[in-house]
């Protein structure tokens, strides 16, 4: 079905009533009990009442549900819009966004700051991640250029040597941390929202939103470089500046989600797939529609993470793996990446 | 009007230069095949005429205008490419395909109209893909895919036609159709066409000029009946072959030579 | 509308009642500052060892919730469980309304201590050291509680016990002593731990205790050649089968501990928990450096 701003519009007012639904349905599940009914009065009343909460039920809804639902549907559009760009960039349906070493990168920025002794519940933490992935991206990219243009393969070579360099490191620093940090460093490379706040959302908020809003604006130029670089350059697409801004972004979106919650997989990987085969691969739909069903795939993932076992926590990294990968399986089956 | 003027190009990738000092005037409405064995440089040239590389030395001209000066987007309302088959692994409809002619066009941020819409169908009839529009890309046959790349070109509504190697894939029904298809594109719409051949006969047959490079350099260009001569032929390719007249049209038409036939039909 | 003035007013009377009810302010023991009831009625343990020493102190009935593995006393199974040592649960520990909050710096994220002060709940963070911090934590946490004659009492049982230890060792030859808390890999207890400090107390010498990692990995050469006189072995995984790993260690023939078959097994909630029970594992460790002492032990 071809594209057009009216199917765009439509289709992404429908996965956004779906995500809301998502949103309210999680308010309401967790280790307390709370009704879907007793969420929205407490939502309505703070919404038109800014102020102290009046009882734990509120202090449960509205400071630790809600900054982490809207924190995970944050990081999910954001590593399901990533996943877009690369696996456009790459010309390659199976790439996700860790593919060129952005994670590795920012994992050893977390490892190295809960290894000094930074609470993973400060601003440290996100920081030192971000700059970790930042760090690794110029490398890869420094490394990945060939002459003044990008050259794809050399991309993904430089991206998995920087990779397996970084985790040598990190491999060394787990073997000599203690106990405590141990089990931090685990839950991090794991994937891990259970200390997210509303500042963490306002850090990244701007990052992501904006790295979205650039991506979303070369859509037609992704439509084009997937046929080929030959293609879009006899089309008229400035395809080395395409490719420099593609990675740049992607990569930016990817380091801020990561940042805030560590190593989530599968997301950037079988969402677009998803969102492929229900609304074709045209990406002025793919983008957006991938951003909401990212956010309310990941925020049912972290719902299930902390409810299955309450009032023990799942690393929600487990449950995307745990969903991804059959469906991956069954994906690679019908062959009809 | 679209002329083309190569202007002593060279051009290398690396240390060995690929195309040596070439030189040719195409006019608007021409039809020109580019033959020459593997390595002799004919898809580079190619390439070069869009702007894809630009030569070391020399200048290539489009009407008159310094190809590497002139911006991408104007390139792609003046040339459209035909590359040679490949696949393809993203579901795009065989309508999006050819939509995507439109590109140029359109600003970063827009979408087609009506307008765009109504181009694209035309060019899907005069390719006769119409039957396909709403199939997924990578469901259709080498030939169907063909034709579809064909209809994007022309949805490009380009002055001037490059085609690489386009039959190469194609059963022997498909290839002559699709060099009688480009020949009515040329005939009716005025477009001026270049295409790589590895098909002498073909290239003999429909185009009115013939280059034959061997080694980046022109060995030989003017009409086919200039160019496939058999002492051309076997001195660029070494090969042995024997050339005659195709008996229906009177275009020449080259034969390949078994080894012990050579001593009867060699002079 | 009615139900929201309803409300308001509710929440106001609230306000108005936290406003007025006593608090104070102390230090606790990592330097923080809290703000705590005069008596808190309703409090939640994050660690075992300081449910025990809840339970310890008589404080049974004003124990809203514990962590995962409390165990000790038996009671302390009843009580609602908050989520793990490491992992506890925001919302198990919002919900039960806690109007006093124990956690332990050696394994509580601090995160999750800071998250629970930013939401505005009291909570008081222990961080013992050594067998004179425990004494130190539980009377801490008797002062705050409101319980300082009991706690009082608790203490000063367990000083007089450690000074009776200290007073029938002194004098006597301080065996070499590897306490060995893991297999694969071995580990063991260096400075820092209570285990170690048990070591000291009891009149023995850990040969570990220069490490300064609290749970230094040793391998078997280590030992070799430090040959110890006594080995103990403790496993905190409730699985391993301690005597099992008794036996591994007679294939080194070498160390004097094997050759006068002086390896002992010892229960790790007695001398890895900074709780009452320390004092039991001290004179555990005393006994078996020092057999002549045992039997006055056990008789008084």
């Amino acid at each position: 079905m071809i594209v057009n701003p009216k199917r765009i519009i439509a289709i992404c007012s429908l996965l956004f009533c779906l995500l809301l639904g998502i949103i309210l349905l999680s308010l309401s599940l967790g280790a307390a009990r709370v009704g879907t009914a007793h969420v929205l009065r407490i939502l309505t009343y703070h919404a038109i009442h800014s102020g102290i909460p009046a009882g734990p039920e509120d202090l449960i809804i509205l400071s630790v549900r809600l900054p982490r639902i809207l924190l995970a549907g944050l990081v999910g559009a954001a590593l399901a819009v990533a996943g877009c760009s690369f696996q456009a960039l790459l010309r390659n349906p199976l790439a996700d966004p860790y593919i060129l070493g952005v994670s590795s990168g920012s994992a050893l920025g977390a490892v190295s700051a809960i290894l000094v002794g930074l609470s993973t519940a400060s601003f440290g933490m996100p920081l030192a991640s971000f700059f970790g992935a930042i760090v690794t991206v110029m490398l890869v990219f420094h490394v990945g250029k060939v002459g003044r243009g990008l050259h794809t393969n050399t991309l993904l070579l430089a991206g998995v040597i920087i990779s397996a360099f970084f985790s040598a490191i990190i491999m060394f620093l787990i073997s000599v941390a203690q106990n405590e940090d141990l089990s931090k460093i685990v839950f991090w490379l794991m994937g891990d929202f259970s200390f997210s706040t509303y500042h963490f959302i306002l850090i990244i908020l701007p990052y992501v939103l904006g790295g979205i809003a650039v991506l979303y604006s070369y859509a037609r130029g992704f439509n084009l470089i997937v046929m080929g670089e030959e293609t879009a350059v006899q089309l008229g697409i400035d395809v080395e500046r395409l490719k420099k801004i593609a990675y740049v972004f992607a990569s930016l979106i990817t380091a801020a989600a990561v940042s805030v919650c560590g190593l989530i997989g599968f997301v950037g990987l079988i969402i677009p797939h998803a969102v492929r085969m229900l609304f074709g691969p045209d990406h002025r739909l793919l983008i957006p529609a991938s951003a909401l069903v990212g956010a309310s795939f990941l925020i049912c993932s972290d719902t299930i993470a902390r409810t299955i076992a309450a009032p023990m926590e799942l690393p929600v990294g487990a449950v995307t793996a745990t969903f991804g990968a059959p469906f991956f399986i069954y994906l690679l089956k019908r062959r009809k990446v | 009007m679209a002329s083309i003027d190569v202007s002593e190009i060279s051009f290398r990738y690396t240390d060995q230069w690929v195309i040596q000092d070439l030189s040719f005037h195409v006019e608007q409405g021409d039809f020109w095949g580019i033959i020459g064995p593997n390595g002799s440089g004919k898809t580079t040239l190619l390439k070069m005429l869009y702007g894809l590389f630009n030569p070391q030395r020399g200048t290539v001209f489009i009407d008159g205008e310094e190809l590497r000066r002139m911006q991408r987007s104007d390139i792609a309302k003046k040339i459209a490419v035909v590359p040679q088959d490949h696949q393809i692994d993203f579901p795009f409809t065989s309508l999006e395909v050819v939509l995507m002619g439109r590109s140029p066009y359109l600003g970063r941020l827009q979408f087609e109209t009506r307008h765009d819409f109504e181009v694209a169908q035309r060019a899907m009839e005069l390719t006769e893909t119409l039957p396909f529009a709403q199939r997924p890309i990578n469901e259709l046959s080498g030939g169907e895919r063909q034709r579809v790349l064909i209809a994007r070109a022309v949805a490009q509504e380009p002055e001037i036609m490059l085609f690489d190697e386009p039959t190469s894939n194609l059963d022997i029904n498909h290839q002559v159709e699709f060099y009688e298809l480009i020949s009515r594109l040329n005939r009716d719409k005025n477009l001026t066409i270049l295409t790589v051949s590895h098909d002498i006969n073909l290239a003999s047959e429909y185009c009115q000029k013939i280059i034959l490079l061997k080694e980046g350099r022109i060995f030989k260009m003017g009409s086919p009946r200039e160019v496939v001569v058999q002492g051309h032929i076997n001195q660029v390719y070494g090969s042995r072959v024997l050339v005659d007249e195709n008996p229906v049209t009177g275009s020449p038409r080259i034969t390949l030579l078994r080894r012990d036939n050579v001593g009867s039909a060699v002079e | 509308m009615s139900r929201i003035c309803a409300k308001t007013f509710f929440f106001s009377l609230l306000l108005v009642g936290i406003a007025l009810s006593p608090n104070r302010a102390v230090v606790d023991e990592v330097g923080r500052r809290v703000v705590l009831p005069e008596h808190p009625h309703r409090i939640i343990s994050l660690s075992p060892s300081i449910t025990e020493i809840l339970f310890s102190l008589g404080l049974e009935e004003r124990i809203v919730g514990v962590s995962n593995h409390s165990d000790f006393p038996p009671q302390a199974l009843a009580k609602p469980r908050v989520g793990s040592y490491i992992n506890p649960s925001l919302e198990q520990v919002i919900s039960l309304n806690p109007d006093l909050i124990l956690a332990s710096a050696a394994g509580n994220p601090r995160e999750f201590v800071e998250r629970m002060e930013n939401l505005g709940f009291s909570v008081y963070t222990v961080f013992p050291k050594d067998f004179d911090g425990i004494l130190r934590s539980i009377s801490h946490i008797a002062a705050i509680t409101g319980g300082k004659h009991r706690g009082a009492m608790v203490v000063q049982e367990m000083r007089m016990r450690k000074e009776r230890i200290l007073h029938l060792t002194r004098g006597r030859k301080r065996p070499k002593v590897f306490l060995q808390i893991g297999t694969s890999p071995i580990v063991t207890v260096g400075k820092g731990s209570f285990a170690d400090d048990l070591i000291s107390l009891a009149g023995g010498e850990n040969i570990a205790g220069g490490e300064r990692v609290k749970y230094p990995r040793y391998s078997i050469e280590e030992v070799l050649v430090k040959a110890p006189d006594i080995v103990i072995i403790t496993s905190m995984d409730p699985r391993a089968d301690s005597h099992m790993l008794a036996k591994h260690w007679n294939q080194w023939k070498t160390i004097p501990a094997v050759k006068h078959g002086r390896i002992y097994v010892i229960d790790s909630d007695l001398i890895d928990l900074p709780s009452p029970r320390i004092v039991d594992g001290l004179e555990a460790i005393a006994g078996i450096l020092h057999p002549e002492i045992r039997e006055i032990l056990r008789n008084q």
